[in-house]
């Protein structure tokens, strides 16, 4: 297994080299540079900062000296916030970006599964109907809908919960809410499948036949393989959880990374682009692993070697 | 949505703009709140910034989230008053020589940095140097073209001519002979010049300050304004607070020392989020987005919060000039026809949720220069007979066109660009197809090859028709997407700026003015308007037509709040 | 307590037994174990079915799946239950232990008296401490019955932690001794494995060890050899056989296979369609069937004697559709010797020659025109 792990995370290494090539390329192949402005800069005023910015170089030759600052541990400097490093922007807001989604990842679980087991258990039941209502609500609404929809309701209606920034915990309850809502649904519909699924499966017949407690087939024989199938879609659900903060950050004004992810690509700040596409490739890649991890650690039958 | 979507305003002021109204509470009476001791709640202003200032330091900064809170940390030579005179602010006096081209300027007695270290003449001597050379590759680096030795500077390539900057560094035209004394030699006339050392660019800065690199945090950050940076919370907020070293007496028209005890900013990326924030008390000052013009004008509250006033800009569809074989190029007819063809009235109603004016010339009202005539009317008659005019006169056909509109995408220009596709259809018969393209590409597309019709957008750097004339349409503008070029037009602009007085130059923009609008190479749209929500609490705010980012933002220092 | 402490329960069957061995912690437990002490002072049989009917509500119709079915199975004795998939064998062993799933299954009328107490009365908690606890359950297919996420040792020792009460420690004991009982070579080491770890074999071995886990009354062993190959067949048999006479358990082989039931039971149940359509003693049954269905699925054995590379007989034709039977002989249809009485009436099971020997035709009743 360790072998297994150490060779996933070295595998890593190419798929980075490869993602920043192809980020690299496709972000400087995009018209448009750092500089356009709708009101235009001089044309000596933009060779002079592509020749600070040694953006006057080949690209290949940037590409270069982008990999060895990033060897360094140097992410380069950002063409939008001209005082800042890239370092800076992202040591400044990757702990919030990450607490984020730990929070909503745990709030998804901790609601999506119970969710989708009470829905399986009480099958055709009103508690079904309603946990079906909730996860297409969930899966259906996009999650700026539904964090400008909260936003509104816990917010501007009842005042109860502030509407931007993230000093507070109580600023985190509506960003977690809404990002996790999707995840939810998601979990909770297939919990929800696969508990039915396995119902019917043999096992869960001896188990009865054993004349086991209800509550300890669900538990220790239905929720354990049920989740077998639901721990493969955490993978894209974590990928989701990433991808869903860039815009719950915007809503929310949160002073996370994401939220730069998306601006820096409208504003051509390449060295933010790189360096948002690197740590989400990482957090990705990193994520699968675990998830993968997992499901050898749930489901005996998978060994890795 | 305009200003956050432009990238830059650059701010001077100083001439006195008459549509700059709709300043509301602070003329009431309640306004002289001083001394009496009535603003007793906590004195804390709370706007939204729109998003993280790209850069504090002002030799760097460009966009208007940056301005907006440099206008209350630093300070510059010049000010403008609440009725947007120009009026002495760290210079208490400035002499222009005879020949018009030397301004000197007497620095006020007592000023001193948020650091309490005081600011010398030479401290400007640093800043504009940094300003103007090369290496630096500032943004806004060409408003010194016009100081001596400033456009061989900026043509400098800081590589290649690296060995002779500073040579032309020393060449450069400002010197500061005593501490209190700042000299400004030009290279040709300028009359205007003094409005130049109204711009954030130019505040003074501590060579000291600058080499320990202190614009990226608050605890480092040296300040020269009224107020000065006290958190920089980065991508979450801003805080500034008074600055105990600013002298009341430079500011003793606007109120002396600055009333509010904090000013909060917050860095809202929606607009939607932001309106919510200002719904839910949270922010004081609100700009709602266009789509929800009509929600708030019907709402009985919110109705009573909104304000209203013009703002320096313009919208407008540039034609394409350049392609040779092109009916734009070839018929002026045409492009009248175009013109003609666009009910701007009630595309404002429909497209523009009736935010804005119609713009039937370039330079807008509220700026000197600006002219209350509709020279290319809507007339859908003569729109029609000049369209076929226009074909013959560039021998093409109907069949021959395929014209495209081109915007950029997410800022809802696809509704105002489907109505003035669809009056073109009803007019001529001929579909104009739109293309939207993401604002990068949009850019690097008309800066290369732009569409037949083209959006475009233009702010006020200074409130001068100057700045709407020659550094849009002059033949040698880089902001002249359209390729027009008119001789004729250009000496008449060359001629005014050699004029010194205002009232002697006005005569020659308006003829310039009517020159251009008879070539029609644009079909101006729309003039500014803003369109803001105040909460009536907030007193003695003095929205001015120069505010870029947030309503009020030049003099935030003297607001005060109301207990509520 | 360890199973050699418990052998001298286990040896014999326990007509007198004590009301203890019921889970008594929990009201229903308790009030079982006083029934249970009642009524075996007048229990004849194990097993009493008495006209059990289970249907499944479908969406085509109601299907009969087992239809006014009645047997007994006396103490200690092997049962055979035999017929085609889908004659309501395997249903009526669900329905022994109301596992039935509902829905769409029901049990829709009839008695199951098991040690004298009425299962159908039971309530659900009461009948779930009797399974496992009383009747012990062999699924058919190894390799699916047993769950992949829990180790074998869990899995055998979970029910004896519910049923006896016993502590985690005391019942992996007993289940490693029910693994060395079962043949699992290594039980203490196997213990922690996983079912994807073992043959199909070793895996019906350990569900045979989780049936007995509590010392089952009566074991229902469905089909438990189907899935395996014919030499393992042999082991699991051998294996069922010589556990349940040393444990006194009553026995119901679930088989298609006739001859499985010959080597295994004492008597046996012959079923057809939903209904048992002869029972007799195995002998009896071989030698002088009663009922032209039974001397099909004789016809279908495999035989010593048979020519190399000749064809297995089969019966011709499908069984028929479960949902509203007519009243005739539900075989007619295949039967080569039916008359018209057979299609206008169905027969009862009337008594034939040979002891407890009963079949449903009207050509073998007494008259009758087959012989």
């Amino acid at each position: 297994m360790l072998g297994y792990i150490i060779r996933r995370v070295l595998w890593i290494i190419p798929v980075l080299f490869v993602v920043s090539v192809i980020t690299f390329g496709l972000m400087h192949s995009a018209p448009g540079g750092p500089w356009s402005r709708e009101k235009k800069l001089p044309e000596a005023t933009v060779a002079a900062l592509n020749a600070k910015y040694g953006l006057d170089d080949p690209i290949p030759i940037q590409y270069l000296k982008w990999v060895g600052g990033l060897l360094h541990g140097d992410l380069g400097p950002s063409y939008k916030y001209l005082d800042r490093s890239v370092n800076d922007i992202v040591a400044d807001g990757i702990g919030t970006t990450v607490q984020l989604g730990i929070q909503a990842f745990l709030l998804s679980v901790i609601i999506g599964i119970p969710l989708g087991v009470i829905a399986a258990l009480r099958h055709n039941g009103i508690p079904d109907y309603l946990a079906t209502l909730v996860s297409v609500l969930g899966i259906c609404t996009p999650s700026f809908v539904a964090a400008i929809l909260l936003l509104v309701i816990f917010s501007v209606w009842l005042k109860w919960l502030p509407t931007f920034g993230w000093d507070s915990p109580a600023n985190w309850i509506l960003p977690t809410v809404a990002l996790a809502l999707f995840p939810i649904a998601q979990i909770a519909r297939y919990t929800r499948a696969s508990m039915l699924e396995v119902t019917r499966k043999d096992y869960v017949r001896t188990a009865h036949s054993k004349g086991l407690r209800e509550g300890s087939i669900v538990v220790v024989h239905m929720i354990r393989n049920a989740l077998i199938p639901v721990v493969t879609i955490l993978g894209p659900i974590l990928a989701f959880l990433i991808t869903g903060s860039f815009i719950i950050e915007f809503v929310f004004s949160i002073p996370g990374i994401g939220r730069y992810y998306v601006t820096s690509i409208g504003q051509r700040d390449y060295g933010v682009i790189m360096a948002m596409t690197m740590i989400f490739a990482v957090a990705i890649a990193v994520m699968n692993l675990i998830v993968d991890v997992l499901y050898a650690y749930i489901d005996p039958r998978i060994r890795y070697s | 949505m305009w200003l956050k979507k432009s990238f830059a305003i650059l701010v001077v002021l100083g001439l006195i703009l008459a549509a700059c109204g709709g300043t509301q509470g602070s003329n009431s009476p309640s306004a002289n709140a001083s001394g009496s001791g009535a603003a007793s709640g906590p004195q804390i202003l709370h706007v939204d910034m729109g998003g993280e200032p790209p850069s504090l330091d002002p030799t760097q900064a460009t966009d208007s989230a940056s301005i907006t809170v440099l206008r209350s940390i630093t300070a510059t030579l010049v000010y403008f008053d609440k009725q947007l005179n120009v009026v002495p602010w760290l210079a208490k006096s400035w002499d222009v020589a005879p020949d018009g081209q030397k301004i000197t300027f007497h620095l006020q007695d007592n000023i001193k940095y948020s650091n309490g270290d005081p600011i010398v003449a030479g401290d400007f001597v640093f800043s504009w140097k940094r300003l103007v050379d090369p290496r630096n590759a500032a943004g806004y680096g060409y408003i010194m073209a016009d100081v001596k030795g400033g456009s061989d500077l900026l043509a400098a390539d800081p590589k290649k001519d690296a060995a002779k900057i500073d040579g032309l560094l020393t060449k450069f035209g400002v010197s500061a002979p005593d501490d209190k004394t700042f000299v400004v030699e030009l290279a040709k006339p300028a009359a205007y010049f003094v409005y130049i050392a109204s711009l954030y660019g130019t505040v003074p800065l501590q060579k000291k300050w600058v080499s320990q690199k202190g614009f990226t945090e608050a605890k480092n950050y040296v300040g020269s304004g009224p107020m000065k940076l006290t958190q920089w919370q980065h991508n979450a907020k801003i805080v500034i607070e008074p600055n105990p070293n600013w002298n009341p007496a430079i500011s003793a028209a606007e109120g002396g020392a600055p009333k509010i005890q904090q000013v909060q900013y917050s860095m809202i990326t929606d607009p939607a989020a932001s309106l919510a924030a200002y719904e839910a008390n949270e922010l004081d000052i609100g700009a709602p987005p266009s789509q929800e013009v009509s929600r708030i004008q019907n709402d009985p509250k919110l109705s009573k919060q909104v304000i209203q006033g013009a703002t320096l800009n313009i919208t407008y569809f540039g034609f394409d000039l350049k392609n040779p074989t092109g009916l734009f190029t070839k018929s002026v007819t045409a492009r009248k026809a175009f013109s003609e063809a666009i009910n701007k009235k009630q595309m404002m109603a429909v497209a523009f949720s009736g935010i804005g004016v119609v713009a039937d010339s370039l330079v807008p009202p509220g700026m000197p220069g600006h002219q209350d005539t509709a020279f290319i009317p809507y007339d859908l008659a003569k729109a029609k007979t000049d369209f076929e005019a226009g074909l013959k006169e560039a021998n093409l056909t109907k069949a021959d066109l395929k014209l495209q509109i081109g915007y950029n995408t997410g800022a809802n220009w696809e509704n105002k660009v489907a109505f003035m596709a669809e009056q073109w259809r009803t007019a001529f018969g001929v579909e104009v197809k739109p293309v939207g393209l993401e604002w990068g590409a949009y850019l690097d597309r008309l800066s290369k090859d732009p569409f037949d019709i083209f959006r475009l957008g233009w702010g006020a750097d200074y409130p001068h028709p100057n700045n709407f004339l020659t550094d849009l349409i002059s033949c040698k503008s880089t902001n002249n997407n359209m390729g027009y070029c008119n001789k004729q037009v250009d000496d008449l602009l060359a001629q005014a700026a050699t004029k010194p007085k205002l009232e002697d130059q006005l005569p020659l923009y308006n003829q310039a003015q009517e020159m251009v609008m008879k070539d029609a190479p644009i079909i101006p749209i729309r003039f500014g308007q803003r369109f803001a929500l105040v909460k009536p609490w907030v007193q003695n705010l003095v929205p001015t037509s120069q505010d870029s980012q947030i309503t009020g933002e030049n003099f935030f220092a003297w607001v005060s709040i109301a207990p509520h | 307590m360890t199973l050699s402490d418990d052998r001298s329960r286990l040896g014999s069957p326990a007509v007198t037994e004590l009301p203890e061995d019921v889970t008594i912690a929990t009201e229903e437990g308790r009030r079982l174990a006083e029934q249970l002490a009642d009524n075996r002072r007048h229990a004849r049989k194990l097993l009493e079915v008495r006209n059990l009917s289970t249907q499944f509500f479908t969406r085509d119709g109601v299907v009969h799946a087992v239809d006014d079915v009645s047997f007994e199975v006396d103490y200690g004795e092997t049962l055979g239950l035999v017929g085609e998939s889908g004659c309501g064998k395997s249903v009526t062993a669900l329905s022994l232990t109301r596992l039935v799933p509902n829905p769409p299954g029901k049990i829709v009328s009839g008695e199951i008296i098991l040690d004298g107490i009425n299962l159908l009365k039971l309530s659900s908690e009461e009948m779930r401490l009797l399974r496992g606890k009383k009747i012990g359950f062999i699924f058919q297919d190894p390799m699916t019955s047993l769950n992949p996420t829990l180790t074998i040792g869990y899995q055998i020792a979970e029910s004896a932690r519910m049923h006896l009460r016993l502590s985690r420690k005391d019942a992996d004991e007993r289940a490693v001794e029910l693994l060395s009982k079962v043949g699992i070579p290594r039980s203490r080491d196997r213990m922690r494995d996983y079912p994807h770890q073992f043959s199909g074999g070793m895996r019906q071995r350990v569900m045979i060890a989780i049936a007995l886990a509590c010392d089952p009354m009566l074991l229902l062993a469905d089909e438990p050899t189907t899935a395996l190959d014919v030499t393992i067949q042999a082991q699991i048999l051998e294996l069922i056989r010589s556990l349940s006479e040393e444990f006194g358990t009553a026995v119901i082989l679930i088989t298609h296979d006739l001859g499985i039931a010959a080597g295994m039971c004492q008597r046996v149940n012959v079923m057809y369609a939903g209904r048992i359509v002869e029972t007799g003693m195995v002998d009896d049954i071989f030698e002088t069937p009663q009922m032209p269905y039974a001397w099909g699925l004789l016809d279908s054995l495999p035989r010593l004697d048979e020519q190399k590379g000749a064809r297995l007989r089969t019966i011709e034709g499908l069984p028929p559709d479960l949902i509203d039977p007519a009243d005739e002989c539900r075989f007619s249809p295949r039967c080569t010797y039916a008359r018209d009485v057979c299609r206008q009436k169905e027969p009862q099971l009337t008594d034939r020659v040979g002891e407890r020997h009963a079949a449903r035709c009207w050509g073998t009743e007494p008259g009758g025109w087959i012989q």
